[in-house]
């Protein structure tokens, strides 16, 4: 993150030259009215050098604006380009976080830090930097013109500076990173209770009065104003007033007023007053911006905290000693595997899949089925004892070449909004349209596909709206033609929304069948998928009860056998 | 007209503080002018030695400023009670509305739009009220003060002041237009962004199984790239203006002191002491304008969430029955020549026509996409039918009252959800009076007694945030509790027990048996145990009805029906 920031010092730095330089420039067409006030009064003005005090003044002026334009599009370019490598980086970054960290941050956050607080940036280093420089200068220079010309006056305008500061103190408290944060949270709640309520929507609209119907959201925003209401209520009145103390025309009446005493006790000539009314009100924006820089300044510092809290997730480093897999083989050896270190959800497991062969793991829901499959992708970790993929111990296979070995599809399956094409390409992005096709055909989604106006072209969730079902049947057609040497399936459940179960067990049969030859461990909820394995092992509470073939588990009368008979109504018969 | 949007977002009440709000800044504007524009007397008798009289009008000089402070107080304070106001009405209002929009309009691209409007851009709209409104007003009122100050000196000098004011508007007015285009593009751009970073970190897991991570993902890279042009468009749409309308400022200023020179040098200048006093005054009648257009970028944001938000509330709800039927007296259900369509040309239900007796059991069968869910949705009215209509007892759904239709009708559907609370609260949602006996019973026919007595708290078990606390069987037991807890004459369930295992989905197969025949229940099944519990089968393809009639008469005749059943049962 720092570092990231220090790309841009060199390109900051010069825009922070480039606005002093300007910010003195700009000065030029008072100084030149002060001039000339100087010369009408003098009665008899030279026309020369009128004219030369006023081409000075539109030089300088120029000259001024002309930096003032560059410095901002240095900084704007220098942020543009830091935006896009920052977020380049992050989503990097988060490529490499193991997940359970990801999922722990959340992708509310993560879109936050990487979209939202990278803009917070953009406040700073387009805008802050050198607005700070900008009104830093020209408040030193106008104070210190003024103080050469007259000290009394110049210090008497001097005091509603502490008095500004004094209220801005407690707007500026007010919008600490503390504060700002309770203020994040509060919006969250409302964002979240919107979520919430659209959801529900349907439900409202089926079971709520009007009274009750959307209770949550309206409680979400009632809190949420009261929030506001009291932490910026108390503000309103100081900021306010901080902002009348140095409104131009409280420090013009300053300045007339006091200078009106001066003159008339022979203090100071009345000459030098319009010099005062002159500059004096200048002063007025550039105050103003310094300390809505200094706020502009916390609020980057809390974008900054969570964007260090984005590239502090630990990275998946890469193996020392990197092993390659070769072939299908994938064993499991006294495999213990728990998430918060207290409550096993796999408790011992020996399994060794065959290369080729069919392995079908069945058992009750929160037995550690997903949480074994998901293991063998790296996806959770760390596990005791030893699993080795190819030959190769898990812990050592790089990234790419584990899931170029290893294929998945998953019970929640994620379409890309993207063509049906890239979503099926996913994993072979340079397959061809034949092998695409026949992949889609496999997987029973290819006619449902065609009868897409635009076919394989269109997008999916805005063109083609698929179902449960249907979005599994594309992942399915996207693991066929990755086709790695070893899958793991996670059947999907009925669960997953109005799956048509009938077309998904045949896409899954189809799939079984194209993958012959690869070793598969199919995590199984309907076990007529299981059936037709080559092992079938029965997960209990994170152990291995039962192993063995269709055949001999139903013989054997075990726990196999009894949830076979409660899917099937009926003693098994025949097959 | 910002006020006039500004108003259409507050209730009655608050809308008539706008006045007051205007009278403050305005008061404030033209006292600050006429305090600024006393200093011309104030300098002129200084000049020419007239102390006393400086004094005289230093005092004034000092009233008008308290005075226009008094008055930007009372503006600001006023000006902060009318956001105050907007964000307490906007929320509620938009919450109002989107109950009665049809349920199709919440595409997960809306959906992720709006929660984004109603939290953040609400919050930018608040600070056109709050901190943009008051330094327009002073732009648009201290300038003119000022030019009419001047020209009681000089006719000449306010003249060309005044003359400046048109430019300024137009590059105002061309940098406001460069930049909304900008800004839409941004707009556009961080939207696209935001949904891939989204999906990239909710697709984690996909993109690394396929080795994407490892590539890089394409579509982000695209979407963040795209959003750093769109930026760096803006930046050379934005900043010209911008310059440009400093250059102007300073060039009015700049023009005016040329002008002051030459009167002088002409020698056509009246008082010396007077033009200089001028020249002070002068210096202030751009520096407003000089404010507004360096607030511009801000209040062209506020304006495009106003513009957002006005969008949503603009978005036509379901039409309501001006005079609403009275309740039908029989609940049998008429799909009469019924089409749909979320979009023109693809059409989701074709000719639907069918009559369902009442209180009998209907299964809905089709592969997914061939509008099951659909037809429950229409009896519900989540969203009109394109042509034909529904009705219930011969009442059309959309005469009658949305409430008392949703009291007809007691649903399980797939999007069914749980609020965060308890799951009594859940359940009791459908009849807030029933009594704990009334719980018990439905408890035990949606077989949350198991649950109940597993679950930590029972009844007083959190849920969590949309019910993601409890598994989707639970959920499901839940939903099927406070539908049935609802007692509703219609009864509709989609595939309302896809999430059980074997042995729960048995018990409420068993249950719809028991209702069977005492209310009309449309049921979307697949599971054959459910179809084969019904009155009637209803097989759709592609939006149209192809089989109607018993299970065992459609088992029989050998058709689709027999042809999804064979596939199920070991095909």
């Amino acid at each position: 993150m720092i570092s990231h920031l220090r790309s841009a010092w060199a390109a900051l730095l010069l825009a922070m030259l480039l606005q002093a330089a300007s910010a003195l420039l700009m000065l030029a067409p008072l100084a030149g009215m002060g001039v000339l006030a100087r010369d009408i009064l003098s009665g008899a003005p030279d026309a020369e050098a009128v004219w030369r005090t006023i081409l000075l003044a539109s030089a300088g002026l120029g000259g001024g604006l002309a930096l003032r334009g560059l410095a901002e599009l240095v900084t704007h370019f220098a942020d543009n380009a830091l935006a896009l490598r920052l977020r380049l980086a992050a989503a990097d970054h988060m490529g490499r976080a193991p997940l359970t960290a990801l999922a722990r941050m959340g992708s509310g956050r993560i879109k936050q830090a990487v979209l939202d607080d990278v803009l917070a940036l953009h406040h700073l280093i387009a805008h802050a930097l050198i607005d700070l420089t900008n009104a830093a200068v020209t408040v030193l220079a106008i104070y210190g013109f003024l103080f050469v010309q007259d000290a009394a006056l110049a210090l008497v305008l001097v005091l509603p500076l502490p008095l500004f500061l004094l209220l801005y103190r407690r707007v500026l408290a007010a919008s600490s990173a503390g504060r700002m944060a309770a203020y994040g949270t509060a919006l969250g709640q409302v964002n979240q209770a919107v979520v919430e309520f659209v959801a529900g929507m349907s439900t409202v609209k089926m079971f709520g009065g009007a009274m009750r119907s959307h209770r949550a959201y309206r409680e979400a925003i009632a809190g949420f104003e009261a929030f506001f209401t009291a932490w910026v209520r108390p503000l309103l009145r100081p900021e306010s007033v901080a902002s009348l103390i140095i409104a131009p025309v409280t420090l013009l009446t300053l300045t007339a007023c006091a200078g009106t005493l001066l003159v008339s006790m022979g203090a100071m000539d009345a000459l030098t007053l319009v010099s005062f009314a002159l500059f004096a009100p200048a002063l007025a924006a550039p105050v103003g911006r310094l300390v809505t820089g200094a706020q502009s300044l916390q609020t980057a510092r809390g974008a900054m905290a969570r964007l260090d809290a984005l590239f502090a997730l630990p990275q998946e480093t890469p193996p020392e000693a990197p092993e390659l897999p070769v072939g299908g083989a994938v064993r499991l050896e006294n495999v213990h595997f728990s998430h918060n270190g207290r409550d096993p959800v796999l408790d011992g497991i020996d399994l060794a899949l065959a290369p080729g062969t069919l392995t079908a793991v069945v058992g009750p829901s929160g037995a550690g089925k997903s949480t074994l499959a998901r293991l063998l992708l790296r996806f959770h970790g760390p596990y005791e004892g030893r699993i080795t993929i190819g030959g190769a111990d898990l812990r050592h296979i790089p990234a790419d070449a584990l899931y170029r070995h290893m294929g998945f599809v998953f019970q929640d399956t994620h379409l890309l909004r993207a063509s049906v094409r890239e979503n099926i390409t996913l994993g072979r992005p340079d397959a061809t349209p034949a092998e695409i096709e026949a992949a889609a055909r496999a997987a029973t989604i290819h006619a449902r596909i065609m009868a897409l106006p635009r076919g394989y072209d269109a997008i999916c969730g805005e063109e083609a709206r698929f179902s449960g079902g249907e979005a599994q049947r594309i992942a399915i057609a996207r693991a066929l033609l990755h086709a790695p040497d070893a899958f793991v399936l996670d059947e999907p459940t009925a669960h997953a929304d109005g799956a048509a179960q009938a077309e998904i067990r045949r896409a899954f049969a189809a799939l079984l069948r194209r993958s012959a030859g690869r070793t598969i461990l199919l995590i199984a909820h309907d076990l007529d998928l299981a059936a037709g394995a080559d092992q079938i092992v029965f997960l209990d509470r994170g152990r291995i009860i039962e192993r063995g073939t269709h055949a001999s588990l139903l013989a054997q009368g075990g726990a196999y056998a009894r949830l076979w008979q409660m899917q099937h109504g009926a003693p098994e018969t025949a097959s | 007209m910002i006020l006039a949007r500004l108003s259409r977002l507050m209730a009655a009440q608050d809308a008539r503080r706008i006045p007051a709000f205007l009278t403050a800044a305005a008061v404030a504007g033209v006292l600050q002018g006429l305090a600024l524009a006393l200093v011309v007397p104030v300098l002129d008798a200084l000049l020419t030695g007239a102390h006393t009289r400086a004094i005289l009008w230093c005092a004034a000089m000092l009233a008008a400023t308290l005075a226009s402070w008094a008055a930007s107080h009372a503006a600001a304070l006023a000006g902060f009670e009318l956001a105050l106001a907007v964000l307490r009405n906007v929320r509620r209002q938009i919450g109002d509305h989107l109950a009665a929009l049809p349920l199709g309009w919440f595409t997960p691209l809306h959906t992720a739009r709006l929660s984004v409007t109603i939290s953040q851009g609400v919050m930018q709209l608040l600070a056109l009220p709050a901190h943009q409104l008051l330094p327009l007003v002073r732009a648009a009122v201290v300038p003119p003060v000022l030019v009419l100050a001047i020209a009681l000196f000089d006719i000449r000098l306010a003249l060309a002041a005044a003359a400046t004011f048109p430019l300024l508007a137009l590059v105002y007015w061309w940098g406001g237009r460069l930049g909304q285009a900008a800004d839409r593009a941004v707009h556009h751009a961080a939207e696209e962004a935001g949904q891939r970073v989204m999906e990239y970190a909710q697709a984690q897991s996909v993109l690394r199984a396929f080795g994407v991570t490892q590539r890089g993902h394409a579509a982000l890279k695209d979407a963040l790239t795209d959003l750093a042009h769109a930026s760096r468009r803006q930046i050379w749409m934005v900043l010209p203006p911008l310059v440009a309308n400093s250059w102007l400022v300073q060039l009015g200023f700049l023009g005016l002191m040329a002008l002051t020179a030459l009167m002088v040098l002409g020698g056509s200048a009246g008082d010396a002491p007077v033009l200089i006093a001028l020249l002070v005054l002068v210096n202030r009648v751009l520096e407003p304008l000089g404010d507004v257009a360096a607030a511009s970028a801000g209040i062209r944001m506020a304006s495009g969430e106003l513009a957002h938000v006005e969008g949503i509330l603009a978005e036509p709800p379901l039409p309501a029955p001006s005079r609403p039927a009275a309740l039908p007296a029989r609940h049998d259900i008429r799909f009469e020549a019924v089409r749909f369509a979320y979009a023109p040309g693809t059409p989701v239900l074709d000719d639907l026509d069918v009559t369902l007796a009442e209180n009998t059991t209907t299964a809905l069968v089709g592969a997914s996409g061939a509008g099951k869910s659909t037809v429950l949705h229409l009896l519900a009215r989540f969203c009109d039918v394109s042509a034909g209509a529904v009705r219930i007892g011969g009442t059309d759904v959309r005469d009658l009252d949305p409430a008392a239709l949703a009291g007809l009708i007691a649903p399980v559907f797939q999007t069914t959800h749980l609020f965060s609370g308890t799951i009594r609260d859940n359940v009791l949602m459908a009849r807030p009076e029933a009594d704990a006996a009334a719980l018990a019973h439905v408890a035990r026919l949606a077989r949350l007694d198991e649950m109940l007595a597993r679950l930590p708290g029972g009844w007083a078990c959190e849920v969590g945030e949309g019910g993601h606390g409890l598994s989707g069987g639970e959920r499901q037991r839940v939903c099927i509790a406070r539908a049935l807890l609802k007692d509703a004459p219609i009864l509709l369930l989609d595939e309302p027990t896809s999430a059980l295992d074997a042995e729960n989905r048995q018990a409420l197969t068993r249950l719809l048996a028991t209702l069977r025949g005492r209310r009309t229940i449309v049921v979307v099944a697949h599971q054959f145990e459910w179809m084969s519990a019904a009155d009637r089968v209803l097989v759709l393809e592609g939006g149209r009805l192809v089989e109607d009639g018993a299970p065992a008469a459609l088992l029989a005749r050998g058709g689709r029906y027999a042809a999804l059943h064979r596939a199920a049962h070991g095909g």
